[in-house]
């Protein structure tokens, strides 16, 4: 690339698109970067191509954020990323799964069977009332659990430990 | 008679190993005041009960007269034949008892094991007195005033209660008071228990910061060793540039490509890129443990993307990094492969070490099996205490062949 770097590129892509998931590849065996910021998913050594970009590629199909909640009403059937759900909530005797795009869905289930379907890595409960998606939580202050759509969802203190702890798996995993 | 002589005699003779001075004068005031008092209240009651008190000035009296340690060690050594004495008679009353008639019968006992029983308690209170002695007099037992005042109240509680319950055995009828006095020195001494519980951890707290001082230091040490070595290795390498550029200047090119060619292949086997981030403690720790491992064969990987200060002090950040890393180095397995990542901005900080090891190595209950070599097992305790001082968060998985300890500070999760 003839005038940019790898890591201006991949600033750019984080910025047009922050969920891309960036892998960075590098002749150096001991790849020391300092004073750049990116959300980096994998590094990739050149001189373990084949192993580490099969690695690269492991961690993305394991990754909990690309499955998908299979919803089925009557007939209908319907798929909805998980990456897609802000938070599923008891109402009356339904539930409904909120989306990001502000979408919502009504499904007939109960919330404990509902969790059953989800990946724990990447959902939580947060009350007996409410499964929050932890990829789209921003921070927890005591127990009000602050989501990225500024939305404030109150935690149980008896969900709450489980929840933080799930939270902090799931910043490891982003982060490192 | 000669029961309570031999008793007032025991008794005397630990006085006496405990005395630093005037040892005959120690015993034998001791064993005639001793005596004298047994005698006494012997003529109405078998146990002295809640007189005992003045087996506890005889005691200190004696201790002053022999010079035996300070006021609150001669304290609580006067308190300690009447213990060991009450202890041993109860419970061999009460064992002995239940072996041979199935029940507590002191009556049938003494009328028909007397002498069994002077023997088996005589012996077993000699055995322990001398045993309490001995530990006192080679100063086993180093303890603080806190220590010793709690030791104190907890003997007399338990003697109390022995009393107590020694009148209500050997009397055989039902006595309120002495009921209620039992159970009031069970409950204290139960209070006595919790507050030494907690003098325990506090002492244990300070063990532990004064083990990680060490480490601290031992690292220092090593860290300095390793200066000296690298500036040596410096040393060398300027002395075989000049002796190029000697070669170079004399014209000698025949030798001159020869040498530059080893010199090249010594450098790229030894020479590694150094770490160089915003955190000066991490670059030291990671270059010096990369040395390590390169000399074991291992290769170390980093990736560090640090944009921010590190939320933990200099000191936290050299124990918790070279305790994962020399944690990693020894857990190696056969792959011999270390990958280090750590990441900081504004909010977080998370550092991961992942090893290669061989199959499986943590427990059924997801802990690090402390390493049986000698100075193991604080590495592990020193990153817990960092992670919980600091609220953190921290994984352990060994799945895949490979050990990863993750680690997490975020301002994001507060409490």
């Amino acid at each position: 690339m003839p005038g940019r770097n790898g890591f201006e590129v991949a600033r750019e892509i984080s910025q047009v698109s922050p969920e891309s998931k960036i892998m960075f590849c590098s002749d150096y065996e001991d790849l020391v970067f300092r004073a750049f910021s990116l959300n980096v998913f994998f590094f990739i050594r050149k001189s373990h191509l084949e192993e580490d970009l099969e690695s690269g590629f492991r961690k993305f199909l394991g990754s909990s954020e690309i499955g998908a909640l299979l919803l089925e009403e009557g007939n209908e059937s319907m798929r909805v990323p998980y990456s897609h759900i802000i938070c599923i909530v008891v109402y009356g005797n339904q539930i409904v799964v909120r989306c990001r795009d502000h979408s919502e869905y009504l499904v007939r289930k109960t919330l404990k069977s509902m969790e059953s379907e989800l990946p724990s890595t990447l959902f939580a409960f947060a009350s007996s009332s409410v499964i929050v998606n932890i990829s789209e939580v921003e921070r927890i202050i005591g127990s009000t659990v602050v989501m990225k759509d500024g939305s404030h969802i109150e935690a149980s203190r008896r969900k709450l430990r489980i929840l933080k702890d799930r939270y902090a798996g799931y910043r490891m995993e982003c982060m490192l | 008679m000669i029961v309570n002589c031999i008793e007032s005699a025991e008794i005397a003779g630990f006085y006496t190993i405990l005395a630093r001075k005037n040892r005959l004068l120690v015993f034998l005031i001791a064993f005639a005041a001793t005596f004298a008092f047994t005698e006494y209240f012997n003529t109405y009651s078998v146990t002295a009960e809640y007189l005992s008190a003045v087996n506890y000035l005889i005691g200190f009296a004696v201790l002053s007269i022999g010079g035996a340690g300070n006021v609150l060690e001669k304290i609580g050594y006067s308190l300690i034949p009447e213990l060991v004495v009450a202890a041993v008679n109860s419970f061999l009353t009460v064992g002995v008892s239940i072996l041979i008639y199935g029940q507590v019968d002191y009556v049938s006992l003494l009328n028909h094991q007397y002498v069994l029983m002077i023997i088996l308690t005589k012996v077993f209170q000699i055995s322990l007195l001398y045993f309490s002695a001995f530990k006192i007099v080679r100063k086993d037992l180093e303890m603080t005033a806190f220590d010793q005042i709690l030791i104190i109240i907890a003997i007399l509680l338990c003697k109390t209660a022995i009393d107590s319950l020694e009148s209500l055995l050997y009397l055989d009828h039902y006595d309120s008071l002495h009921l209620g006095i039992a159970i009031l020195s069970v409950v204290g001494f139960i209070v006595t228990l919790l507050i030494a519980v907690n003098d325990i951890s506090e002492k244990t707290k300070m063990i532990m910061h004064a083990d990680a001082d060490k480490e601290v230091m031992r690292y220092q040490i090593d860290m300095m060793k390793g200066n000296i070595a690298s500036q040596q290795e410096l040393a060398r390498m300027r002395h075989d540039v000049q002796h190029l550029l000697n070669l170079a200047r004399e014209g000698r090119t025949d030798s001159l490509e020869s040498e530059a060619e080893n010199l090249q292949t010594e450098m790229d086997q030894k020479i590694l890129i150094p770490v160089d981030t915003m955190s000066i403690p991490l670059n030291q720790v990671l270059n010096l443990e990369r040395q390590k491992a390169t000399a074991r064969g291992i290769h170390m990987n980093c990736r560090l993307n640090i944009t921010e200060a590190l939320p933990l002090s200099e000191d936290e950040v050299y124990l918790l990094m070279i305790n994962l890393l020399d944690n990693a180095i020894d857990h190696i397995g056969s792959e011999k492969e270390i990958a280090v990542s750590a990441f900081s901005d504004e909010e977080e900080f998370s550092v991961s070490v992942i090893n290669s090891i061989d199959g499986k190595i943590l427990d059924s209950s997801g802990k690090l099996p402390e390493s049986k070599a000698q100075g193991h097992g604080y590495g592990m305790m020193t990153i817990s205490r960092i992670v919980r001082d600091h609220h953190g968060y921290m994984k352990l998985s060994d799945e895949d062949n490979h050990l990863a300890i993750r680690i997490l500070f975020s301002k994001k999760i507060s409490s």
